[in-house]
């Protein structure tokens, strides 16, 4: 298990902003993920999921506020902070003319780990995700969904402390869809953190300790799928659950919908 | 049910045109709608542009008034010439263009999945190319034409004039179309993309090769003479489009507008029926072998030979050197410099050129010259394209645990090593040639490498500076504008060079000792700025890019 299992949080934002051409994409962003926790995040597009992740693995710089990873800021002592993080967006743009297993031994390589335990975990990887066999053809001749697996099994090479995934499961079939929930929830048990953003409420609802949900670039509310209900059985729907409370909390109401129809009908 | 055969829908013209306005549309926002700045830009580009247009109508009117005087039958050779090295030339540029927009651009798959016909998005790709060689040939022959019309006060015929040009084009851009569509059908896309690569570079080579070979300082450029011969053979005959299009350009400069049109209507007949018939052709056989190209991956098994770990720089250095020997049009871009520099360097004339020239120079100083400008184009393929060819795959490396200055070194690594490795060996062939003593190519190799390290290191820090990162095609990693600036300061920066370590060698002849030190000193002190310089505003630069 990573050095850092003892601190208190494993992400942390303080304070995080960011806006693009003067138009707030995440606003005032505080949170805080422990150690072991699966952590979602929910909401609309445009919501500013993406973004926050970017900004926590280092590839867009806050306007405001710092983000830690394991104690490191991303900002001052990047190269740190992405020692201890894997990443996969989500469409995972590879390099096309490298082979499955070159584009393995590239991040292995980027990450520095050593021989004998990339020859144990690249095989187990493949393995597990299903990719043994076609490890060697190169990338350009691979699936959206194979894509998809290569990025997580490079991700999850350096055995990460925390692991941010933007829409994990889009591209995957219901197999590799399944064998990510279980690796997810087994790394958490062992004390990694996952920090994941999905418009799948029933993979929320089903694998996360908490969620959180995101609208118009605010964190509008954050708790356990338990607490969220709650939240929305205190508006008056008695038998809510996490969609009622997403609807609640996003002002997504069922006139929407009915409108949606009407457009539809006409 | 009755089965749909999507080949068999009519190319609506209607289609065609919506798909046009909505080309246009795009076009017009990414010129005019991304932002004051750019507008603004666009407008001084523009302003200067025409600006130079214009200016460049007299000085061409000066320089065709020759030829146009000459006697009709010698105008008419040379056009025919000229016309059908032009039609060749769209050709091959053609069926690049082809395969690229009919079967790799962004919207195919979903224009393939509307209720189009596959003839409609076809001809829609017809016109583009048509209406993007127009603008071209607007840009590059449209003073030739004024000017021409102006010096045989014809002007008024030059809507005639353009229109014959025009009705030429249409021939080799639908033939090149129907040549991509037919290949597609046997072998995959990428493949004939790769294909379409190396028989550019093949017929580039081939043309220049022939020019530099036969060119010697005292004569004037082989091609007047090539494509007078070109127009005298069996292309003069009445039955060939370009002989058409050229009496019909000659006729309209000597004012007889009923002989023009007597030859322009055959030709735009000609035209219309050739891009009808490619497009009745074509349309069926398109979404076949589309369907094709999708469900033919390229398909290679390779071992992974070792678990060894090397250095974040390194592996870097190795994932680029796998993509470029396996990407034919990368790999194609940078040959065909170098194997026109060798031919330069190496053809039987050149060794008198290189006498006259740097007579009063070191025997080593001409290969030496020749040798960094060939490096020059190999830092511009790969330098100034090392951080834009990343492009939506620059995650990778941004989320790894790279520092900026690891990033830079692992992207300098491949152009330093490919501009060194092939400029040396093109200087050592040129100096054994010339039996140079060994110590003489000794240290004309030390000059040589610290004059590439810099000039790979301008072109990897330029680069990163600017790079593009939305690319879909790998060759639009860097715009145009930035690889002509680079060759521009490049070839200021080996010119710097070389006035820099000729200065202690002038000296040394004046009777002071140690030139040879002062030299390397002069060459390593530009390298070293040039390379500080320009890789300092590139770290500070990726430290600020964000995805």
């Amino acid at each position: 298990m990573a050095q850092f299992a003892d601190r208190a949080t494993s992400v942390c934002f303080e304070g995080v902003a960011k806006s693009f051409d003067g138009r707030p994409a995440v606003s005032a962003l505080d949170l805080k993920v422990a150690p072991g926790e699966l952590f979602g995040l929910i909401g609309p597009n445009g919501a500013g999921k993406t973004t926050t992740i970017k900004m926590a693995v280092g590839l867009i710089r806050p306007s405001l506020g710092r983000i830690l990873i394991c104690g490191h800021d991303v900002q001052r002592d990047g190269r740190e902070s992405r020692r201890h993080l894997g990443y996969v967006p989500d469409s995972a743009h590879l390099y096309d003319r490298l082979s499955g297993s070159e584009m393995l031994q590239l991040a292995a390589d980027l990450h520095g780990v050593p021989a004998e335990r990339r020859r144990q975990r690249i095989p187990a990887l493949l393995e597990a995700f299903d990719l043994a066999g076609v490890e060697g053809q190169l990338i350009m001749s691979y699936s959206r969904g194979m894509r998809q697996k290569l990025a997580l099994c490079a991700a999850l090479l350096h055995d990460p402390q925390v692991l941010f995934l933007d829409e994990p499961t889009v591209g995957l079939d219901p197999r590799g869809a399944r064998q990510l929930k279980v690796m997810l929830r087994s790394l958490c048990d062992n004390g990694h953190t996952v920090f994941l953003s999905t418009h799948a409420l029933e993979i929320a609802a089903a694998l996360c300790d908490r969620v959180g949900i995101f609208s118009e670039g605010r964190l509008a509310a954050c708790g356990t799928v338990a607490e969220l209900e709650l939240a929305g059985r205190r508006r008056g729907q008695l038998d809510a659950g996490l969609e009622d409370a997403f609807m609640a909390v996003t002002g997504s109401q069922d006139g929407e919908a009915s409108g949606l129809l009407a457009a539809l009908r006409t | 049910m009755a089965e749909v055969s999507w080949g068999s829908l009519p190319a609506s013209p209607r289609q065609v045109q919506v798909l046009l306005v909505a080309s246009s549309r795009i076009l017009w926002n990414a010129v005019w709608n991304r932002g004051r700045t750019r507008r603004l830009g666009v407008l001084a580009g523009t302003v200067l542009g025409a600006c130079l247009w214009v200016a460049a109508i007299p000085l061409i009117g000066s320089l065709v008034g020759g030829p146009l005087a000459a006697p009709r039958a010698q105008l008419l050779t040379t056009l025919i010439g000229a016309l059908v090295l032009l039609s060749g030339f769209t050709l091959v540029t053609s069926v690049s263009f082809a395969v690229a927009s009919a079967y790799f651009a962004k919207d195919v798959e979903w224009l393939l999945t509307l209720p189009l016909s596959p003839r409609g998005i076809l001809a829609h790709r017809l016109a583009s190319q048509l209406a993007l060689g127009i603008s071209v040939g607007a840009v590059l022959l449209g003073p030739v034409l004024i000017a021409a019309g102006i010096r045989t006060g014809t002007l008024a015929l030059l809507p005639l004039a353009a229109l014959a040009l025009v009705a030429l084009l249409v021939m080799p851009v639908s033939a090149g179309l129907l040549l991509v569509v037919l290949a597609v059908r046997a072998v995959p896309a990428s493949r004939v993309r790769d294909a379409t690569a190396a028989l550019i570079t093949l017929l580039g080579f081939s043309l220049a090769a022939i020019e530099i070979a036969g060119h010697a300082p005292s004569q004037g450029l082989r091609w007047a003479g090539a494509i007078n011969s070109l127009g005298a053979g069996w292309l003069h005959s009445v039955w060939f489009p370009p002989a058409w299009t050229a009496r019909a350009l000659t006729d309209a400069w000597r004012g007889d507008w009923l002989g023009c049109l007597g030859w322009l209507l055959p030709s735009v007949l000609l035209a219309l029926a050739v891009a009808g018939l490619v497009l009745r052709v074509s349309g069926p056989l398109y979404r076949e072998g589309w369907a094709r190209a999708q469900m033919a991956p390229q398909r290679r098994r390779r071992r992974v030979r070792s678990w060894r770990r090397i250095p974040p720089v390194l592996a870097v250095l190795r994932k680029d050197w796998r993509t470029l020997r396996r990407d034919p049009v990368q790999l194609s871009q940078l040959i065909l410099p170098l194997a026109l520099f060798a031919v330069y360097l190496l053809a039987p004339r050149s060794a008198d050129n290189s006498q006259v020239l740097f007579r009063n120079f070191p025997l080593w100083y001409g290969p030496l010259t020749t040798s960094a400008f060939a490096a020059l184009f190999v830092a511009s393929g790969l330098g100034l394209r090392a951080v834009g060819t990343e492009g939506r795959q620059f995650w990778c490396l941004r989320s790894a645990p790279l520092g900026q200055g690891q990033l830079l070194f692992g992207k300098l690594a491949l152009p330093l090593l490919v501009a060194a490795g092939s400029s040396l060996a093109l200087m050592w062939a040129a100096e054994l040639r010339a039996r140079l003593p060994l110590g003489q190519i000794g240290f004309s190799t030390v000059l040589l490498l610290l004059c590439v390290s810099g000039l790979a290191a301008l072109a990897t820090g330029l680069g990163a500076i600017w790079p593009r990162l939305d690319w879909s095609d790998p060759r639009r990693a860097i715009g145009i504008w930035l690889s002509m600036a680079f060759l521009v300061v490049g070839s200021a920066y080996i010119g710097v060079c070389m006035v820099a370590l000729t200065v202690p060698l002038v000296i040394a002849r004046l009777g002071t000792a140690g030139s040879d030190l002062g030299s390397l000193a002069a060459c390593a002190v530009c390298a070293g700025a040039a390379a500080a310089v320009s890789l300092r505003a590139a770290y500070l630069r990726l430290g600020r890019i964000e995805l």
